[in-house]
């Protein structure tokens, strides 16, 4: 999960583990890319707006190395949902968001599910 | 049709008769004088005496020649000789002698009149000194009679067979008495018979009426006593004591011409009674009997001519000397009417002056003429103008006219006219005139200037009156010297205004103008005592006082009074409807504000939810976290305090990104407080912060932690580093990303200003923008209002601040404003 508030990194890390899921948590998106010789998630929650590489950055620089990561993009701002999405975009969420539709989104991403 | 040059040629002929009017009037009269003159004394002529007893043509020629100007001495006498001759038609002499005779009368006359004028003498004052009676009687009645009878003698001898000095002896004798008998009474007829007729009918003439009738009763009286009583007796000696008491009266009450007139009568009643042997005359043969009546009237006419003469002298001196003292005591008390008269008066006291002047000096008339400072011209402003007199002009002060006193003074000219009792004007008097003359112009110059003065302090008094504001004049001790109308209207009530008036005290003006017993009416005082004293050069203060109307607001200024004395001006404007217009400013200013605020916010609604969404999206997951723990079993209690430790954060976190969005939207009055300017650009900092990260924009912040509070308004500074944050992130659009940046500077310039600076990367400011860029309505953004940064600078301005930009040399724009430490609002 990358996300540069420390408040929604840290709440989303302690819902997903009280819903048995590991989840890293990354404050930038260079920290999660730098990440990723070491191992690969199985499911990206990704911010948008960010200082630095933002969302779409993290996306671009995903697909340059063909990884293929399926991702849920959480944002604060609903216009984003009209930019085209990602190869890789499970679902854009908006913040704030129901815990079940976050798990749920997570769920179908793991399974490889497209996204509805 | 008339000839031309018809009209000269009258003109010239009306000028010769005009001119030829007085020598005919004198032939005339000398004729028929002279030839009356010849008759008589050929009748009063017998023999064997070839000369006349009494000879009055000789006189009649002397007194002619002493009344005439000397141009007309050859008329007179050539006049004369159609007289003798004609008196000598029946003569039986030759004509030679008859013409000698004339050329020995006309020497005669000569003599006398040629010696007079010689001597210094004129007709006018012959017989009114001793001196002069002197002069006549030894030229007249003894010199010309003496000289000219040795040619008469030897002419009557060689031509008429006449015996020598009988005839020199008889001729003599007569030409002498009558000489000093009827000169006088020609001459001082011809110059006084017309104050005689403008005197009338008085005591004066019925005395000498009288006296004259007494001699003349006395004298046939005296020839009227009968033959036979020969000798002098007690009754012949009464007679002539009476006629000689009478002819002394008149040599001492008439004068020389009523003393002349009776010894002439006597002696014309003597020799009519020796001519006809009449008694006391029979006594001696008739040549004896006339050369001693001569030789006695000689002898009592010389005594009596003196002596009338030096009565006359005697009474003339005492005249001029009470004259001249009652003149003296008139210039005094003209001097005297002139001391602290008031200008008003002038005028008048001038005119009866004039006419008191006119009257004593016997002037037709006075009159003063003013030179006009302007034109240099002169312009008659009094006169006084006796009874029938001519009317003077300008032309009066041709001064050919007549001898008149002339006085020129500073102010102008002082001008008598001629006297009416024919006398010239008495040289003693013109420096006295001349004093009257300094008199007049000094009180009617002072007038001038009175006038002026008057009329400059009523222009003033205008000036004064016609002015709006209310303005008090303050002498050196602080009392109201002068106050205008305005002042009254802007007090608290009409009986409050009654007491400021002239003589007021500071304190009054103060209780009058300001709130009782406030502390503005205390600082004002002691400003108006200040700027009087000298120690402060001006005074201003505003100032709200209750009124029936609600409150109104005053305006007071103090000046210092532009005069040596001192003193001060206090100035009184009522200045509500300004304060009332400035509130409205004020108000639609702050109504502005917070338009552009709220607009401002809506710019920002985006990055607001964003800014929002980020405490909501941790509160939510946290709670939803907490009740998954709780729902295990066991729960994770640690994990659970955490979560809600993490909530109460999130949302104090959210809660003041409303507090701060509240403040900037509500629309509250204006209110300064001690606050931290460092704060206040942080709160703003933070709340443009997802915008800036939105936009891409860097905010580097850069806090001086010494910075002093500042005593503002936090809302209006919040909004000026809001709009010239948002104004300097706008001006990056066209920026690459990467230099997208703002640093925002705070720091402190000395004790009483700090000083910050907003520096962008954009595209700088135009150079034809850098005066404009603060003006309302000057944008260059297509959807601008361009208000931002014009409220800015009002803020600012309002802060006792200013604010100014400038182009970075490294790029980009520099946004600076200062802000005055200042103290809390009262």
């Amino acid at each position: 999960m990358v996300d540069d508030e420390k408040s929604v990194r840290t709440s989303l890390r302690r819902l997903l583990a009280a819903s048995d899921l590991d989840a890293v948590t990354f404050a930038s998106g260079q920290e999660f890319l730098d990440s990723l010789r070491q191992s690969r998630p199985d499911c990206l929650i990704l911010d948008l707006q960010m200082p630095g590489l933002s969302g779409l950055d993290v996306q671009r620089q995903l697909a340059d190395r063909r990884l293929r990561v399926p991702t849920i993009i959480i944002t604060a701002e609903d216009e984003t949902r009209g930019a085209s999405p990602s190869p890789g975009t499970v679902a854009y969420l908006c913040k704030p968001f129901e815990d079940h539709v976050l798990l749920e989104l997570i769920a179908r991403a793991v399974q490889g599910a497209p996204a509805p | 049709m008339r000839a031309p040059g018809a009209e000269p040629r009258e003109g010239a002929v009306r000028a010769l008769v005009h001119a030829a009017r007085i020598p005919a009037g004198i032939v005339l009269v000398v004729v028929v004088a002279y030839y009356a003159g010849s008759r008589i004394g050929l009748h009063l002529k017998f023999e064997p005496l070839a000369p006349s007893l009494l000879w009055p043509p000789n006189a009649i020629l002397t007194a002619a020649l002493l009344l005439a100007p000397r141009r007309r001495w050859g008329l007179i006498l050539l006049a004369a000789l159609p007289a003798h001759l004609l008196a000598r038609l029946d003569s039986p002499l030759p004509l030679a002698l008859i013409l000698a005779l004339f050329v020995t009368n006309c020497s005669e006359s000569l003599i006398a009149a040629a010696v007079v004028r010689r001597l210094g003498f004129t007709a006018s004052g012959l017989f009114d000194s001793l001196r002069a009676a002197g002069v006549f009687i030894a030229c007249a009645g003894f010199v010309a009679p003496f000289a000219s009878s040795f040619a008469d003698a030897a002419a009557a001898s060689v031509l008429g067979g006449k015996d020598y000095w009988l005839v020199w002896e008889t001729r003599f004798f007569a030409n002498a008495l009558t000489a000093l008998t009827l000169v006088p009474v020609i001459v001082l007829i011809a110059g006084k018979w017309r104050a005689w007729v403008r005197r009338g009918l008085d005591r004066r003439l019925l005395e000498a009426v009288g006296v004259w009738l007494g001699i003349v009763v006395v004298g046939l009286s005296l020839l009227d006593v009968p033959r036979g009583v020969i000798g002098f007796s007690v009754l012949m000696a009464v007679p002539f004591a009476v006629l000689l008491s009478l002819l002394v009266w008149s040599a001492v009450r008439l004068g020389p011409a009523g003393s002349s007139l009776a010894v002439l009568t006597v002696e014309i009643l003597a020799i009519g009674g020796a001519a006809r042997g009449q008694w006391p005359f029979d006594v001696l043969s008739r040549a004896d009997n006339v050369l001693s009546l001569q030789i006695f009237l000689i002898g009592v006419a010389i005594p009596l001519l003196c002596l009338a003469a030096l009565i006359e002298e005697q009474q003339r001196d005492e005249e001029a000397l009470e004259s001249r003292l009652r003149f003296e005591e008139m210039l005094s008390r003209l001097a005297r009417a002139f001391v602290h008269l008031p200008s008003d008066q002038v005028d008048r006291t001038i005119d009866a002056w004039l006419r008191r002047l006119g009257e004593h000096l016997q002037s037709d008339h006075v009159a003063i003429f003013e030179l006009s400072p302007a034109d240099k011209t002169l312009v008659p402003t009094h006169s006084w103008v006796a009874d029938g007199a001519w009317q003077p002009g300008l032309s009066a002060l041709d001064g050919g006219l007549h001898d008149s006193p002339l006085m020129i003074t500073d102010y102008g000219v002082l001008s008598f006219g001629a006297r009416r009792n024919g006398e010239p004007w008495p040289p003693e008097v013109i420096p006295q005139l001349r004093l009257v003359a300094e008199v007049f112009a000094n009180a009617l110059t002072r007038k001038q200037a009175e006038n002026a003065l008057r009329a400059s302090e009523a222009v003033k008094a205008a000036i004064l009156a016609s002015l709006t504001s209310g303005v008090a004049v303050l002498d050196r001790r602080g009392r109201v010297v002068a106050i205008n109308e305005a002042w009254h209207t802007l007090g608290p009530s009409e009986a409050a205004s009654a007491g400021v008036t002239v003589g007021a005290t500071c304190v009054e003006v103060c209780a009058y103008a300001l709130p009782p017993d406030s502390a503005y009416a205390r600082e004002a005082q002691a400003a108006i005592e200040a700027v009087i004293a000298g120690v402060r050069s001006d005074f201003a203060l505003e100032y709200p006082r209750a009124a029936a109307a609600g409150e109104r607001w005053f305006a007071m200024s103090v000046l210092p009074l532009n005069r040596t004395e001192g003193g001060a001006v206090v100035s009184l404007i009522d200045i509500t409807q300004r304060k009332r217009m400035e509130l409205e400013a004020r108000q639609t200013r702050h109504e502005l504000a917070h338009f552009t605020r709220v607009s401002t916010m809506g710019e920002l609604t985006a990055s607001l939810a964003h800014e929002l969404s980020q405490p909501l999206t941790g509160i939510l997951a946290n709670a939803q976290a907490a009740l998954r723990l709780l729902a295990a079993a066991p729960p994770d209690l640690d994990e659970v305090r955490d979560s809600l430790i993490d909530i109460v954060d999130d949302d104090r976190r959210a809660g003041d990104i409303i507090r701060r969005l509240r403040e900037l939207l509500k629309k509250g009055e204006t209110r300064r407080v001690r606050l931290d300017l460092n704060a206040v650009v942080s709160d703003v900092v933070k709340l443009v912060g997802s915008d800036a990260l939105m936009r891409g924009v860097a905010i580097t912040v850069d806090l001086d932690p010494a910075l002093p509070l500042l005593s503002a308004d936090r809302v209006q500074l919040q909004q000026v580093v809001l709009n010239l944050l948002m104004n300097a992130m706008e001006a990056m659009t066209g920026t690459v990303e990467a230099a997208r940046s703002v640093v925002i500077r705070t720091e402190c310039l000395d004790a009483g200003t700090v000083h910050v600076s907003i520096e962008d990367r954009g595209r700088g400011i135009a150079l034809d923008a850098a005066d404009k860029i603060f003006e309302p309505f000057y944008t260059t953004k297509p959807d601008g209002m361009g208000m931002g940064l014009s409220i800015a600078r009002s803020i600012i301005e309002a802060h006792d601040g200013h604010v100014w930009a400038a182009n970075n040399p490294t790029g980009g724009a520099i946004f600076h404003f200062t802000l005055a430490v200042g103290t809390p609002e009262r």
